[in-house]
């Protein structure tokens, strides 16, 4: 879509300035075309200016044109490099520069496109091919750290593993909207199996798109651009623009690599003989040192390390992927056809991935006043899945039942089954788990296309519309040979899910320059969208075989298997307008507008406005600062901007549910139905104001770029649910609250190119973003509790301090069952009672406290440990050395805490080793009598009363610097093939190499929870072809 | 393309017309279309009964600590367990009002329910709005009635009378009325309102097991009355209670009742309904108490805590059946002897094994029906209410306590127990230890008695004896706390019991 408007624009342009064809003699012209390191370029596109004379350049870089003008210009311009114009002549040469650091790109921001230079919001660009693919699956965790204000990070290191993308502090609470080429895709999310055992949480948002097919991502963040997309964009907009076909000869390209995969951080749990030592400590410290289980002689004499279930269900995994594209076109048109391969076969056995996608993109044009285009993508997904997750117990997945099975069992036993615990067999054998079936397939179909039309050369129409279909099958068989099974006699779910997505708008475009020094656009438009979602389950179990799996779920002989489906839709309506004004190319003023209309509100409050107006100055283009040579671009920027929030969508509503099984009469199962919901017809848009400034600097023939930008940003009528009664039927209820949520920060973007020579270049890219969220105003009945600010920071950390362990037959009044070894928890505070003996609050109602002990401990001794808000920060250094490249890419965040649950619960949980199940070797530095400088706490904490996930205790330090890529490539010169291929290029690659973190548990990004998918580091092989 | 410019005004004049938006959603149910007839009555009725469910947490007949039957029974002499978790606060009492941890959560849950008496109305009046017959209204409505009744009963046995919101309150929930608790006795006329509607409107057994049933709506009202100390109402519904043998009656085989060939016995008053299908109605009973190497079927796991102290299994007498599953000793799976020696769990007591085995047990689900309420309690009850009223031992009472004695095997009382009103009290205290042991009503038959919190403090001082630093406790704990929570939010008009 870039590309024809940017021809449009150039198009417009030369009307405008009144570049008329010259009558006179003609001639022929023929060139050639070469980088400035004199390889020829093929395919460059050569063109006479103002005429639709066009050809393109051949494998030896040279063009011919017949019939120019002998004033006329010839225009050539390629991709990656600088046009050059030239006044025709029989013979030209053309030496492009190579267009790297250029600041006058094309951004596009939604409904349209601007030049970077005269853009007045907050936008970062990301150009897709700049960023390393190999051992990727996502352009989300590609994207991780690339843009100064997006923080993106990765809940879960399992394949296709969710991903939070905050914009801006996430401040509204919503996830970014994702437009591609100008259609909202269709949010998705991964279903639940409704059974024991679920995979870890999928990525949605960006994991159906081929990395290889992206060309650009723009993410609008600040309001004043933002507005355009009113209700749906309080989370920032992410704007995906695709690859398309060019006017030139068919190029191929081929992009493919091989990664192989280890486990990075295996957390070490016991080995057999100090997990029977400590079994046997742990019964005496309990005083239960008759139950005992292992003779110290057996423990004297087992042989080696017993089973180390982790390497039991883990491997070395491996990540393929492929991309072939073909692109090309004639003057009139223009294709792109592509296609994607992915294979994960990921670290946990029998955990894969794979992903199709598929693309074609054309580009019509008509006539003069005509052109129109499609985009098409299709993309398949398959996932096998296995049990991920927190559960323990008999519940446990695959990774906590790996880390804490016993090690003293092999996984078979001498019948040739799984082994179970022999001291307490409830809990499910790790490789035992490798044997359910879960499959899920995702397929999303995403269509989109326009018209232009365009009577004249100052005013066009665009209708564009498009759909996004996405549906998802997740089968789950759950066999007899896992504990579940057993009980259940097999166990099977089947859930699909579709959701749709049909938009379609029509936008007026006017664009003119007055007396040379007035440039004005203006935007209009209308849109329609209609989301649309249903599905279906269906689980059952008790199954005469397992061989059918989940596929003939009609055998099972239970009495009531679980069904359920579901549809819904929501509309949505909007005006949108803009104005851009540009005053002698240096004073620019946008304004935007949105009103939407949404189908989730009552009919009174259906509609909403959303306006946006920002404001540029072009310093460096004014005089007195023309002869400032090292200062090649200045620009101040101010912007102000509303953006909407319809809510959580249902709350203006009463309604009734079925409540499935509420009740078993003489043991049958029925229905129930009940009040759900009290709906709230008063229910109106959360809006989310924001203000920005920003500054935009070129240095040094732009080898030092900086764009700086600083926000404040307020959510008003945040709809939140509200408390009613406690004595009502249904005790909540949607509103707007009074409360006011707000976010301040900075985000540093800097590009420096620090060598630039002929053979050797060095760039640097660094990321910084310093933000901070608050809650500045409350519901006047908003009562803070005693450690709670009436102005509160988000991501406070609040629990109890803590002072080493008690230790000496210590007595503490606040901890009245704390023996040795248990945590010493400091009761720093106590109330303060009025003369009745009630506890005094003060005038916001907060109870009152004071310093000193008053030997309980409550929340009064509660105090904000730390803030976690994430400082998120990258550096990109990019180098070529003649036909070497070599990158080395670190992301992270400088501030982060974290609880350690890992250590947490297998220090907390020790007591469970007497049934058998392994904790961290760490335990061994737990205080016992017969070790008294222990630093861990010993067995009485866990009848201490206390949950320490509430205190300091376990809490650590967690930012990070991740070594994200490191790579070094070769790209041999074409000569070497006669010019017969283009480009030839190896690379290998290192991933997530290092992690620099103060943290002790696992990764400090993914590693959360106590059964979290262990973190992988990669080696890549690859290589990209283009002829 | 000429058609092209007749079809983008089209487009556009479409556009502008469309401005009505629509949202639909077929899971959500609306006020216009539900509810209308017979059926959606019951649909309506059948809702209020889940709360009462065995789920895990959620249920007030859940089987972990905060479900009725633990709280009620781990508090006294005749139940405890081999796990901690806070089982010993509740074991020897060591509870109060700012406590923190499960127990604290545990009774905000109970007291949370009082929203209960507001959805059983909203429920009666739906009913009453809907379009049936007068008869299938009366079933529905008065099944409504009893559920409400019952809990109102739950909440007064375990806090004292709560606040009760009003219909007009009800009908205006954005609006924050800060509501007192009733006096005992508007307490008294709404439950005896609910209660007898229910008792006049509903048959005398119910069509299914777990439904709502005159008999039931007698027992709970018979239950408040003796929590109430109104012994001549009570003994007047007792013996309505009693005349209704035929429809209900005593099984000669004590443990068949508790039994899955013994599902739907006609000594149940009321059951909680099992099946082994749902998670919500499954009986965890036997799970809380297996132990995991226990033999038993073959699908089934044990949890292996729960116990009955020895010390109260030593007052059983030779030959009592109902001590039949209260195992002191067993061999485990692998043939290995497992007893007080080697067990954790039963050096505390012995396995309290009250329901039979489901041969079809899976996992923790058992689906022998839960017992609520039984005929032996109608008998035991009236002997006690005669007693009571008398103010001496008779006849009649004698007989009806015996009756429950020779079903367990059991000879007649002793003439020492029936010499005296506080012998005979003191043997019928014991016999219904004996015979109500993990059903849930041992706290309030101590607590009636005046012995909840003297037991209390005898295993307070024993365990101190052994090195413990239990506090000792009042009369107070007859009842447990209000969470702050509800006082705060009522703005001080909820007043907190005595003595937290």
């Amino acid at each position: 879509m870039k590309n024809i408007v940017a021809k449009f624009s150039i198009f417009a342009l030369s009307l405008a300035l009144g570049f008329a064809p010259a009558q006179a003699q003609n001639i022929t012209v023929h060139g050639t075309v070469s980088g400035s390191d004199g390889d020829p370029l093929i395919g460059a596109s050569v063109k006479v200016k103002g005429q639709p004379i066009g050809v393109a350049t051949d494998i030896n870089g040279e063009f011919t044109l017949s019939n120019v003008a002998p004033k006329a210009v010839v225009q050539v311009s390629y991709v990656g490099y600088l046009s050059q114009e030239k006044t025709a002549s029989a013979e030209m040469t053309f030496v492009l520069q190579e267009n790297d650091k250029m600041l006058d790109e094309v951004v596009v921001v939604g409904y349209g496109t601007q030049k970077k230079s005269t853009l007045s919001g907050a936008v970062s660009t990301v150009k897709a091919d700049q960023l390393p693919s190999a051992a990727s699956e996502s352009l989300g965790t590609m994207l991780r750290g690339r843009a100064a204000g997006m923080n993106i990070t990765q809940s879960s290191a399992n394949p296709g593993g969710a991903i939070n993308i905050s914009i801006r502090g996430g401040l509204s609470g919503q996830q970014p909207l994702i437009v591609i080429d100008g259609v909202p895709q269709v949010s998705s999310s991964t279903l639940s199996t409704g059974t024991a055992y679920s995979g870890g949480d999928k990525e949605t948002s960006l994991i159906n798109l081929n990395p290889a097919d992206i060309e650009s991502v723009d993410i609008l963040k600040d309001a004043s651009a933002a507005a355009i997309y009113g209700s749906d964009a309080s989370g920032g907009v992410i704007l995906i623009t695709t690859k398309r076909g060019r006017e030139s000869k068919p190029t191929i390209n081929y992009s493919g690599s091989v990664s192989l995969q280890w486990l990075k951080d295996k957390p070490k749990f016991m080995n057999a003989k100090d997990f029977m030592t400590v079994q046997n400590q742990v019964f005496d410290e309990l005083g239960r040192g008759n139950e005992k289980y292992y003779t110290q002689r057996q423990i004297d004499e087992f042989v080696g390390n017993g089973t180390d279930w982790l390497d039991e269900v883990t491997r070395t995994g491996v990540l393929t992927e492929h991309s072939l594209s073909v692109t090309g076109g004639s003057q009139n048109t223009q294709y792109l056809f592509s296609l994607g391969y992915m294979d994960h076969q990921a670290i946990a056995k029998n955990n894969s991935m794979d992903r199709v996608t598929g693309r074609i993109n054309l580009d019509q044009t008509f006539s003069k006043k005509v052109k129109a285009g499609v985009s098409s993508s299709f993309t398949q997904i398959k996932y096998n899945d296995v049990p991920l997750g927190d559960a323990r117990q008999d519940n446990s997945a695959l990774i906590y039942s790996a880390m804490t099975f016993n090690p003293t069992v092999s996984v078979y036993d001498e019948n040739g089954d799984y082994s179970g615990n022999p001291i307490r067999d409830i809990y499910p054998n790790p490789v035992s788990l490798l044997d359910i079936t879960d499959e899920t397939t995702s397929r999303d179909l995403f269509i989109t296309g326009y018209l232009d039309y365009k009577p004249w050369s100052f005013l066009s129409f665009r209708v564009n519309g498009g759909f996004d279909m996405k549906d998802t099958q997740h089968d789950q068989y759950i066999p007899t040979t896992t504990k579940k099974g057993y009980s259940m006699n097999g166990m099977a779910s089947k859930q699909n899910a579709r959701w749709q997505m049909n938009m379609v708008n029509i936008i007026t475009n006017f664009n003119h320059t007055f007396n040379a020094i007035h440039d004005l656009s203006a935007m209009a438009g209308w849109e329609y969208k209609k989301q649309s979602w249903n599905g279906m389950g269906i689980i059952a179990q008790d199954f005469p075989t397992d061989g059918s799996l989940m596929n003939n779920i009609g055998t099972s002989q239970q009495e009531n298997p679980s069904i359920s489906s579901y549809k819904g839709a929501s509309e949505m309506a909007s005006f949108i307008g803009r104005v851009n004004y540009t005053l002698m190319d240096r004073y620019i003023a946008t304004f935007n507008i949105r009103v939407d209309g949404s189908s989730n509100f009552s009919k009174k409050h259906q509609w909403g406005a959303f306006p946006g107006v920002s404001l540029a100055w072009r310093m460096k283009q004014e005089s007195w600062l023309q002869n400032a040579t090292w200062l090649n671009e200045l620009k101040i920027r101010a912007g102000f901007g509303q953006t909407g929030n319809p809510g959580s969508l249902t709350g203006t509503n009463t309604f009734y549910k079925v409540s499935p099984s509420a009740f078993a009469p003489g043991g049958s199962l029925q229905n129930g139905m009940g009040m759900s919901q009290l709906g709230n017809p008063n229910l109106k848009w959360e809006t989310l104001d924001d203000w920005n400034l920003g500054v935009d600097a070129g240095f040094f023939n732009n080898r030092l770029q900086v764009t700086i930008d600083a926000f404040l940003r307020k959510r008003r009528n945040v709809i939140l649910s509200k408390s009613l009664m406690s004595y009502n039927e249904i005790t909540t209820i949607d509103y707007n609250s009074k409360a006011v949520y707000e976010s301040k920060g900075i985000d540093f973007s800097i590009t420096s190119y620090n060598i630039d020579n002929r053979d050797f270049t060095w760039q640097t890219n660094v990321n910084l973003s310093v933000y901070r969220n608050r809650t500045t105003a409350r519901d006047p009945e908003f009562i803070p509790s005693v450690y709670q600010g009436w102005v509160e920071e988000w991501d406070n950390i609040y629990g109890y301090r803590t002072s080493g362990l008690v230790l000496n037959n210590q007595a503490y009044a606040h901890l009245p069952k704390s023996g040795n070894g248990a945590i010493y928890y400091l009761d720093q505070y106590s109330w303060v009672y009025d003369e009745n003996g009630e506890r005094m609050r003060d005038s916001q109602g907060r109870y009152l406290r004071q310093s000193g002990a008053d030997g309980v401990l409550d929340d009064a001794d509660i105090v904000k440990l730390c803030n976690n808000t994430p400082i998120p920060f990258s550096i990109n250094n990019t180098f070529r050395w003649k036909n070497w490249d070599a990158n080395i890419y670190i992301y992270g965040t400088f501030n982060g805490w974290k609880i350690n649950e890992v250590k947490l619960q297998s220090v907390f949980g020790i007591e469970d080793i007497t049934y058998g199940v392994n904790a961290l070797d760490v335990v061994k530095q737990r205080w016992r009598p017969d070790n008294p400088n222990g630093t861990l706490p010993g067995v009485a904490e866990s009848t201490s009363g206390v949950d320490p996930a509430n205190s300091d205790f376990f809490l650590e330090k967690a930012w990070y610097l991740r070594l994200d890529n490191v790579s070094i490539g070769y790209t041999c010169p074409s000569k070497w093939f006669n010019n017969k291929i283009q480009k030839l290029r190896f690379y290998i690659a290192g991933r997530n190499l290092a992690v620099i973190t103060p943290y002790k548990g696992m990764d400090p990004e993914t590693g959360n929870g106590i059964g979290a998918y262990p973190s992988q580091w990669s080696m890549a092989f690859g290589l990209n072809l283009q002829f | 393309m000429k058609t092209f410019k007749y079809f983008l005004p089209c487009i556009l004049a479409l556009a502008l017309s469309s401005c009505e938006l629509d949202r639909l959603d077929y899971t959500e149910i609306s006020e216009d279309s539900f509810p209308q007839n017979e059926n959606d009555c019951k649909l309506l009725v059948n809702y209020p009964y889940y709360d009462f469910n065995t789920g895990w947490w959620d249920g007030v007949y859940a089987a972990d600590y905060g479900g009725y039957q633990i709280l009620s029974d781990m508090t006294t002499d005749v139940a405890w367990t081999c796990w901690a978790w806070e089982s010993d606060e509740m074991y020897y009492h060591q509870w109060y009002a700012t406590m923190n941890g499960n127990f604290q959560n545990n009774i905000w849950d109970c007291f949370s329910r009082y929203n209960y008496l507001s959805k059983a109305r909203n429920t009666i009046r739906r009913i009453e709005s809907c379009n049936a017959s007068d008869e299938a209204k009366k079933l529905y409505a008065g099944e409504a009635h009893a559920l409400r009744g019952w809990m109102a009963l739950f909440l007064y046995d375990i806090f004292g009378p709560v606040p009760v919101a009003s219909d007009e309150v009800i009908d205006d929930p954005e609006t924050f009325y800060y509501l007192p608790r009733l006096t005992d006795e508007e307490y008294d006329a709404m439950m005896e309102e609910d209660l007898r509607t229910a008792i006049e409107w509903l048959p005398d057994k119910a069509e299914a097991t777990g439904r709502m049933s005159k008999a039931v709506a007698r027992m709970i009202l018979l239950k408040y009355y003796m929590i109430r100390g109104q012994f001549d109402k009570a003994e007047t519904l007792a013996r309505e209670l009693v005349a209704m043998e035929g429809t209900y009656t005593l099984q000669s085989d004590y443990n068949y009742v508790f039994s899955k060939e013994g599902n739907g016995n006609s000594e149940v008053i009321l059951c909680i309904p099992s099946t082994t299908s749902d998670s919500g109605y499954n009986n965890y009973m036997t799970a809380e108490a297996l132990p995991a190497d226990y033999p038993w079927a073959e699908k089934a796991e044990g949890w292996g805590g729960y116990v009955m102290p020895w010390d109260f299994y030593y007052t059983f007498e030779k030959g009592d059946q109902r001590a039949l599953n209260l195992i002191e000793s067993y061999y485990n799976k692998k043939g290995v002897l497992v007893d007080a020696s080697t067990s954790a769990q039963l050096a505390k007591g012995v396995l309290p094994l009250k329901y039979g085995m489901d041969p079809d047990m899976t996992g923790s689900a058992s689906s022998v029906d839960l017992v609520i309420y039984r005929f032996s309690d109608a008998l035991l009850s009236l002997a006690e209410c005669i007693v009571r009223n008398q103010g001496s031992v008779s006849g009649e009472a004698v007989s009806l306590v015996n009756r429950v004695r020779n079903r367990a095997g059991l000879g007649d009382l002793d003439a020492s127990a029936t010499g005296s009103y506080d012998a005979f009290m003191e043997a019928l205290l014991l016999e219904r230890g004996h015979e109500f042991w993990f059903e849930g009503l041992r706290r309030q038959d101590l607590i009636r008695f005046g012995k909840y919190v003297e037991y209390a403090n005898q295993r307070i001082a024993k365990a101190n004896a052994e090195g413990a630093s239990y506090f000792t406790v009042d009369d107070s704990h007859n009842r447990f706390w209000i969470p702050q929570y509800f006082i705060d939010e009522s703005k001080g008009q909820i007043k907190q019991n005595a003595g937290y």
